[in-house]
């Protein structure tokens, strides 16, 4: 790893124990010094100090994938680093996480350096060229998928496991394989809404039904229903998309959250902004104080700095406000280009980073990150919140009960720190069209509350 | 066995008893705030232990209420449990004695409760003045989970549901050609209990008459804004800027909305505005996905029949469902005081856990 790399996941690393820890495991991670090294360098280390080698490169698909006990969850970690020296030993032959020297030193018993800076940056996606039809690289593409690891934010477990260490180094000279209740802040839900169509009625919406109606489309027979759903729309229009923005926020208000609302406007036509922006001003006037209003990142604005700009500035003459936050239509976004386009653009937090075939944690963190500009060596001044749960993937995913597996993640986040973001569509939210996500709304908040979860929209994390 | 006030290293066990008993998932955080109510210094919630185990709870919750003479202290009954392998043996009453004892000793004036026990609670002293029933707002034949088990299974089931089907369709239609009455009224969220809460509460009372919880700020941060559980929302009716009464509604994980609470000041507009009231809470649920709406009819007080008569005009049903109100006098209550004439109790959700707002 170059030294600005190095520099970078050090930042990253500090800031994410910052946020997410309690000050007293803030101070004890600062306390112990981390010595980023190569692997030989560590061999004889002549200090007590955390070593952390970055000279190993990382394996594009992981190998070696173990989990080892973490309290009441379980840490997953991969690409297994051999000990720098005979004189390191493993801490548990049973649960490898740290090699310990006789010194007091302390090593990863993970590829951590090389593992985090390469999932934080994107490097499985721009090493690959597998795209789909609309330029996105899928979850089933991702070298985790398949051994089920797109669900294990390593990132956050490495970060656990670092901190449990440097409390335990400090406290009795040996790393501590749990973090002591009151070392944890409360898990982060970040909530957000893309505002595809606020009405029912467009041409293609009602296309889309009626040829449901009257074609099989893959089924064994024609969904009649579809005709009589048509009907509904044509006559409350409002009914299903702009009245269910009003529902979601107050069901947010009702468990203490608020959320993004990331507004469609800009090009219509089938992939985008189907509802055009009439009714722009009307949900602006129906969310309260507290709540973010951002852009929807229209189809053809991907990577077209011109395009983008128009549909940002017509959205902030909607609004009478600035527009700094947004999400990209159909999750579109290049790994190498994206974030430095949409800094360029003005965007100061962006939420685009998620698969919409899978749930998971895309760069393997489950919170915030300043992404990492490869030509100037630093942190870009963007605030990517990547994009967990989308509520189409979960049911999809786990259809007998999405919330047990959001619950599931939201425990295991409880345990070792950071932020979990939650993507639900207006459409998707009350709507007899989508009977699977009816009510999980309100269920999945009623878990997070119950785990006492924070809210932050993702722009509150810029600063 | 042993009968002692709680100590607080029991608290987890106490908790983890009821989530056992309950098959809940209540959070020592909302154990916290429901029972970390001191009756003059101490908590008065009493256990019953066998072998060092906790076999049996009863607490009581100070609750100031009040009528046209003032403030009067009241508690309420809660977290009767009683181990399965105890029953029978008299511990519940073992509980009860020095818990009445104290908290008449402190001033309370009556203790209050609803409970499918009520049998239990008449061998000890309780009278059972009436029941509690539900008004039902059906918004989808989904709702039928809002009618419990009465809809039954099988051919009733089938005819219960689609009965259920017309009564929403009934209901959605009264809610369509319902005309907006707000004139004058601004409705506006609460984002803050408002100062204004107490004076407004004594106002009711002098108005309808009878006795009720005081609702001032504090109780409303307490009951509402710093609830765990749900946060219900309280919507506030305006006339300029004057508060002239409120609603607060919630919508629990079965998307069931409930009308939790509301309060009018008695004018000649009050019909007006607690119309106004009912239909953007029952159109904010509705959005919200609730599949029925649900609030309490208790008894003959003026603003209990006000609100029955506004809600059957929006499509509510009454439903005779519901527990036994169960009250203990103090023996010094004067017999023609508010609080021992039970039609001059205003009963509303407020009165329950709070567990879904």
């Amino acid at each position: 790893m170059l030294a600005a790399e190095i520099i970078y996941l050090e930042q990253t690393l500090r800031a994410h124990v910052r946020r997410f820890f309690t000050h007293e495991a803030s101070t004890a991670f600062e306390a112990i010094p981390l010595r980023w090294c190569l692997l030989a360098e560590a061999a004889h280390p002549q200090e007590r100090a955390l070593f952390i080698p970055t000279d190993v490169a990382s394996s594009p698909a992981p190998e070696d994938v173990w989990n080892v006990p973490f309290g009441p969850t379980r840490l997953t970690l991969w690409n297994r680093l051999p000990p720098p020296s005979s004189e390191w030993q493993l801490q548990n032959h049973l649960a490898p996480l740290w090699y310990v020297h006789p010194n007091g030193a302390v090593m990863p018993a993970w590829n951590l350096a090389n593992m985090l800076f390469d999932l934080l940056t994107l490097k499985e996606e721009t090493s690959r060229p597998e795209r789909d039809a609309h330029d996105r690289f899928m979850g089933k593409m991702s070298p985790r998928a398949k051994p089920g690891l797109l669900e294990a934010p390593v990132f956050n477990d490495s970060v656990a496991a670092l901190v449990a260490a440097c409390v335990g180094v400090r406290r009795s000279g040996v790393p501590d394989a749990f973090l002591l209740p009151g070392l944890v802040g409360p898990p982060v839900l970040v909530l957000s809404h893309d505002l595809d169509q606020l009405r029912g009625n467009d041409v293609w919406t009602q296309a889309v039904r009626l040829s449901r109606a009257v074609f099989p489309r893959g089924r064994a027979f024609p969904h009649v229903r579809n005709a009589w759903l048509a009907l509904v729309n044509t006559f409350l229009a409002r009914r299903y998309y702009f009245d269910n923005i009003v529902g979601m926020i107050a069901i947010e208000r009702m468990l203490g959250f608020t959320s993004s609302l990331y507004f469609l406007n800009g090009t219509g036509g089938r992939y985008g902004a189907r509802s055009g922006s009439g009714l722009i001003p009307d949900v602006a006037t129906v969310t309260p104080t507290g709540w973010d209003l951002g852009l929807h990142y229209n189809y053809d604005t991907h990577l077209q700095p011109q395009a983008f700009g128009a549909q940002r500035t017509e959205l902030e003459s909607l609004l009478g406000q600035r527009v700094v936050a947004g999400r990209a239509h159909y999750l579109r976004f290049d790994p190498a280009r994206s974030w430095r386009f949409y800094v360029d653009l003005g965007i100061q937090a962006d939420e685009s980073l998620g698969y919409y075939d899978r749930i998971g944690y895309r760069a393997g963190i489950a919170g915030p990150f300043r992404p990492y500009d490869a030509e100037s060596g630093q942190a870009l001044p963007l605030i990517e919140m990547p994009m967990v749960f989308m509520e189409t993937a979960l049911v999809e995913q786990y259809p007998d009960d999405p919330a047990a597996a959001f619950e599931r993640h939201l425990h295991h986040i409880a345990v070792v720190g950071g932020a979990v973001s939650l993507l639900f569509h207006p459409g998707q939210f009350h709507n007899p069209e989508y009977p699977d996500t009816l009510g999980l709304y309100r269920r999945l908040l009623g878990c997070a509350r119950r785990f006492g979860a924070q809210s932050i929209n993702a722009i509150d994390f810029f600063s | 066995m042993l009968i002692e006030f709680l100590k607080d290293d029991d608290i987890e066990e106490c908790n983890d008893f009821h989530n056992r008993a309950y098959g809940s998932k209540r959070t020592l955080e909302q154990w916290h705030w429901q029972f970390n109510h001191l009756l003059m210094g101490k908590r008065p919630f009493i256990v019953a232990k066998e072998g060092g185990r906790v076999v049996g709870t009863q607490a009581l919750m100070p609750i100031t209420m009040l009528d046209a003479a003032g403030d009067i202290l009241t508690a309420k009954s809660e977290e009767t449990l009683v181990d399965s392998s105890m029953r029978g043996k008299g511990v519940f009453q073992k509980m009860y004695d020095p818990l009445t004892a104290y908290a008449l000793e402190q001033g309370v004036k009556v203790i209050w409760g609803f409970t499918p026990a009520n049998k239990a609670f008449e061998a000890i002293g309780f009278q059972v003045p009436g029941r509690t029933s539900q008004l039902v707002h059906p918004l989808s034949v989904r709702a039928a989970a809002a009618f419990g088990d009465s809809v039954g299974t099988g051919m009733r089931g089938a005819t219960m549901s689609a009965a259920i089907g017309v009564a929403s369709f009934v209901s959605a239609a009264l809610v369509a050609l319902a005309l907006d009455r707000s004139g004058g009224i601004r409705l506006e969220v609460l984002e803050q209990p408002p100062a204004e809460a107490g004076p407004l509460c004594r106002e009711f009372v002098r108005g309808w008459g009878g006795t009720t919880i005081l609702r001032d700020s504090a109780y409303l941060k307490w009951r509402y804004y710093d609830n765990p559980a749900v946060r219900a929302t309280l919507l506030g009716a305006y006339r300029g800027d004057t508060l002239v009464g409120w609603m607060a509604y919630s919508l629990d994980e079965s998307s069931i909305g409930y009308i939790v609470d509301t309060i009018v000041l008695r004018t000649e507009h009050a019909p007006q505005i607690l119309h106004a009231l009912m239909l953007q809470a029952v159109l904010i649920l509705r959005a919200a996905g609730a599949v029925a709406i649900r609030s309490w009819r208790l008894n003959a007080h003026p603003f209990d029949q006000l609100i029955s008569k506004v809600a059957r005009r929006l499509g509510f049903y009454l439903l005779r469902r519901g527990e036994p109100v169960v009250l203990y006098m103090a023996p010094d209550l004067d017999p023609a005081a508010s609080l021992a004439v039970w039609n001059d109790w205003f009963v509303t959700r407020a009165y329950t856990q709070g567990v879904v707002g």
